[in-house]
């Protein structure tokens, strides 16, 4: 087992390089999920306010 | 039939069914390309285990070509025909190329310092690769620089299209020069140059990049579409025009 992390003595080359590859996708679908997210929440927020607005005006 | 999904309302329909299904493939592409290119194939005879940050590294690379294809293509369908979506595609596609080119350097480079001793060399290759970055940072900079998004898209757009020339340069960089770095040896005539042991993993792994690309550009494009659907309402308050006014029924799910 202690081999395999070894990886022949080149360990310190190959985990940091599989490191970085989750770290950047795994973090890249967490921005561009919140960004979806965010960007979504803010325009139903808007929509309601119009909504709302609408029934003030008619009332 | 391609004017179908130009209906954001519709496209978010579709998204909303084929993500899953994407994510799934992903993650099954991306854990066994990890399991045959970590446990289950062999050392190479020259390259010992480093072999194994090929394993991301080629991916990442062929990546990087291909976003920025996409990227070309789609600014070229929204400058021509000014379709909706593809403005918005473009958009969504430049920042996971950038991520993928970042990879394929940094991985390239903790490659090269065991294997060629040094962490970089200014040769053709990494040089070239070096540039679809920054191409890639100055598209995404000059979308953002006008206070009118249609006019970042435009000048952001032609910018793209001339930078596409950097593709086949990056692609036929190893045989045009003399570089440290080796020539292409999977897509080459004659059928690929590595054991099926090894290309298992490196296919496994290209699968699940494009699968995963697919993934984040769905979600990016989903944001893309909000954004833009709240650019149009401020508009509208500013000029004071009521929403409800052509505003179609919300029919999202």
């Amino acid at each position: 087992m202690s081999d395999f992390f070894n990886m022949g003595g080149h360990a310190g080359y190959i985990w940091p390089a599989y490191g970085l590859v989750t770290l950047v996708l795994v973090a890249l679908y967490e921005a561009s999920r919140r960004f979806a997210s965010r960007n979504e929440a803010r325009l139903k927020e808007m929509e309601l306010e119009t909504e709302s607005e609408q029934n003030s005006n008619e009332t | 039939m391609f004017h179908r999904f130009a209906n954001p309302n519709r496209f978010l329909r579709l998204t909303n069914i084929l993500a899953p299904w994407i994510a799934g493939l992903t993650l099954l592409f991306i854990s066994t390309g990890l399991y045959f290119g970590l446990f289950g194939s062999p050392t190479d005879y020259q390259q010992g285990h480093t072999v194994r940050i090929m394993y991301i590294h080629v991916p990442s690379a062929w990546m990087a070509l291909f976003c920025y294809s996409s990227l070309a293509i789609s600014c070229a369908i929204a400058l021509i025909w000014k379709h909706p979506l593809a403005d918005l595609a473009a958009r969504a596609t430049a920042p996971i190329g950038a991520c993928f080119t970042f990879l394929a350097l940094a991985t390239g480079s903790l490659w090269g310092k065991p294997m060629w001793g040094t962490w970089w060399v200014w040769d053709a290759r990494l040089t070239s690769v070096l540039v679809l970055f920054f191409l890639y940072l100055g598209y995404m900079a000059l979308n953002n620089a006008f206070d009118d998004q249609e006019r970042g898209s435009k000048a952001s757009s032609v910018l793209a299209l001339v930078g596409f020339v950097n593709v086949p340069i990056i692609k036929f960089s190893v045989d045009w020069w003399n570089t440290l770095h080796q020539p292409a040896s999977v897509v080459k005539l004659g059928g690929p140059a590595i054991h099926p042991s090894m290309l298992t993993p490196l296919l496994l792994m290209g699968a699940g990049f494009t699968t995963y690309y697919l993934w984040v550009l769905l979600l990016r494009i989903r944001g893309e579409i909000y954004a833009t659907k709240i650019r149009s309402r401020r508009m509208r308050q500013v000029h004071g025009i009521p929403n409800n006014v052509a505003q179609p029924a919300p029919q999202d799910g």
